[in-house]
């Protein structure tokens, strides 16, 4: 995606959140209460809730965390590789009255870890304020995420409960995995970057020491 | 002129001359991107390496200006320039390149180029600029986004496709198109009892909507040059998003062609729907399967409005196509159809990459056992 610039120092991290579940789950309710009411509120909110970025202070880091919302009707299941391609993390969201939902969940699991690899993967229980018409025990929910090394919260987009929590431990478990990445990373690594552009030569050099790769 | 935003390649320059070596910038950079024009031959190679060097000049360029010498004495000029430098540099150099380079990829990518703009042409009328049902049922927009107005976001995509002559121009005709998009479902959204935000799902329909009244002749190029060539932008934040919803677009608008490509080229129409079915439900191939009960599905939908819909068999009378029965069973047939095809191609598309993980890892298996042997 572009040329990756490794001359830009950033001292803020950035980190992509893609949301993912069926339609109707309450993902975007989930983004509008993120950009309204869990983060700093001084910050502007966008018009609308398919993106939203926000700056977070995790473990005294500043990250950056781009929130993409991604369309849950089935017709454009087959585009979604477009949004989660690069994500570094994804709220898998589900609807605990719904069993089916929980299913779809699991089934977008199976597509990002054959798709994607290495992603921090965190599961959303939504409609926690609902709990009379739970269709998916605690037990069961639980017990998926952990076998495939997610983490599980409960989250109501409604009231707004646990939103605030889930998408912190999240960026912390980010920030590990990248940690953890950087020290088994060897020295010379550098992202995206391939051999072989035009080398340009100094102006002030003598001309027998200029060279040039174009064709 | 440091506070002002970049829209273009003119306001880049103006930008760079401002700046304490900015002329003799953008004299070097001009020059050294007319170097790269020495040969162009139509491959991905060469594009990837004009974007290699691209990205070389504008780094050594970048620290020219953002670095000066201590004699100089001024340091200051980094302070608040370090994220419209890169920029308005990358802006300069491609506006030198844009032409041949984008002739080169369009030449690479004229036939799905071709495909979204004859699938643009067929799906809407001249003139149209506003979301009607026919185009709804289509981008799978929501009814009461019927009647938005489109007008402003198409003509900021076609201007993506005439107009700009850098990656910054276009970035900014699709932010445009996308703010445009967003305003206007937004209000719709208001002015109905839903609270709901405009969602993922409303964006996508409605840029699926703009494209298809835009008619863009060369998208899918214009795509490609911005993933190669805008290397200053921030692709997992919002330029990322937007570029990703319309990227989206063009996919499912080839989605749709290829739908009634293999529709069209199943020979004469088959005399009842029970055989429409049989021969779908017969096709070993999901991602055909999946296509064929979509065309089937829009079919059924543009029999029961002929007028409306100048589909790909606007040349075939409803008679022809022999579906005559009642809409409700049309319905029904192309729901079930549509939710057992995309199973089966969600299936296949695991199945695949399964394969191809498969296949790596036993090179990388028999790859280590040699090495190890070695």
């Amino acid at each position: 995606m572009g040329k990756q610039d490794a001359s830009v120092s950033r001292a803020k991290q950035k980190a992509k959140f893609v949301l993912l579940g069926e339609g109707r789950v309450g993902k975007t309710s989930l983004v509008s209460r993120i950009i309204h009411n869990i983060f700093n509120d001084s910050q502007q909110a966008t018009v609308q809730a398919a993106f939203a970025s926000k700056t977070l202070e995790i473990d005294r880091e500043q990250v950056e965390v781009a929130f993409w919302d991604t369309a849950g009707q089935e017709r454009f299941h087959s585009l979604a590789p477009l949004y989660y391609r690069d994500a570094d993390a994804a709220l898998l969201v589900y609807d605990i009255t719904d069993k089916h939902a929980f299913q779809q969940v699991q089934r977008w699991v199976k597509e990002l870890q054959t798709m994607v690899g290495a992603i921090t993967l965190t599961i959303l229980g939504n409609k926690c304020d609902m709990v009379k018409q739970q269709a998916v025990s605690e037990e069961e929910a639980r017990g998926y995420a952990e076998s495939i090394g997610a983490e599980h919260h409960y989250v109501s987009a409604k009231s707004g409960a646990g939103i605030d929590a889930a998408v912190q431990q999240s960026v912390q478990r980010l920030l590990q995995r990248r940690a953890s990445q950087a020290q088994h990373r060897p020295p010379s690594y550098l992202p995206g970057r391939r051999q072989g552009g035009l080398v340009i030569a100094d102006p002030e050099q003598p001309a027998s020491k200029r060279q040039s790769a174009c064709c | 002129m440091g506070s002002l935003p970049l829209k273009n390649a003119a306001s880049c320059k103006t930008y760079l001359h401002s700046l304490s070596q900015g002329e003799a910038a953008v004299l070097r950079a001009e020059a050294l991107a007319r170097t790269m024009l020495g040969c162009q031959p139509t491959d991905q190679a060469y594009h990837d390496w004009v974007a290699d060097s691209v990205l070389d000049v504008r780094m050594q360029l970048e620290q020219c200006l953002l670095s000066p010498s201590a004699s100089r004495s001024d340091v200051a000029q980094s302070r608040g320039h370090e994220g419209k430098v890169p920029l308005a540099l990358e802006s300069v150099l491609m506006s030198v390149l844009h032409a041949p380079v984008m002739q080169s990829l369009v030449t690479l990518h004229a036939q799905a180029d071709a495909t979204i703009h004859k699938q643009a042409k067929t799906h809407c009328y001249a003139g149209s600029k506003t979301l009607d049902s026919s185009l709804a049922r289509l981008s799978g927009a929501e009814e009461l986004l019927i009647g938005m107005d489109l007008s402003h976001a198409s003509a900021a995509l076609q201007r993506i496709d005439t107009e700009c002559s850098c990656p910054l121009e276009m970035i900014c005709a699709i932010a445009e198109a996308d703010r445009r998009l967003a305003d206007s479902a937004g209000r719709l959204r208001q002015s109905s009892d839903s609270e709901q935000a405009v969602s993922a799902d409303d964006l996508l329909s409605t840029t699926i909507a703009a494209v298809i009244v835009a008619k863009p002749e060369r998208l899918v190029s214009c795509l490609e040059y911005l993933k190669l060539f805008h290397s200053t932008g921030d692709w997992s934040g919002k330029t990322g998003f937007q570029v990703a919803t319309l990227e989206a677009a063009a996919a499912y608008i080839e989605q749709l062609n290829r739908a009634f490509s293999t529709f069209s080229a199943s020979g004469p129409a088959p005399r009842h729907s029970q055989e429409f079915m049989q021969a779908l439900l017969e096709e070993d191939e999901p991602l055909t399967f999946a296509n064929s009960s979509y065309a089937l599905r829009m079919q059924a939908q543009h029999t029961s409005s002929p007028i409306q819909v100048p589909g790909p068999h606007k040349d075939k009378s409803a008679s022809d196509l022999r579906y005559g029965h009642g809409m409700s069973l049309k319905q029904l047939i192309g729901e079930e159809l549509m939710q057992r095809a995309a199973s089966l191609q969600r299936t296949a598309s695991l199945q695949r990459a399964a394969s191809l993980h498969r296949t790596a890892s036993g090179k990388l298996r028999a790859h280590t056992e040699l090495t190890g042997a070695d």
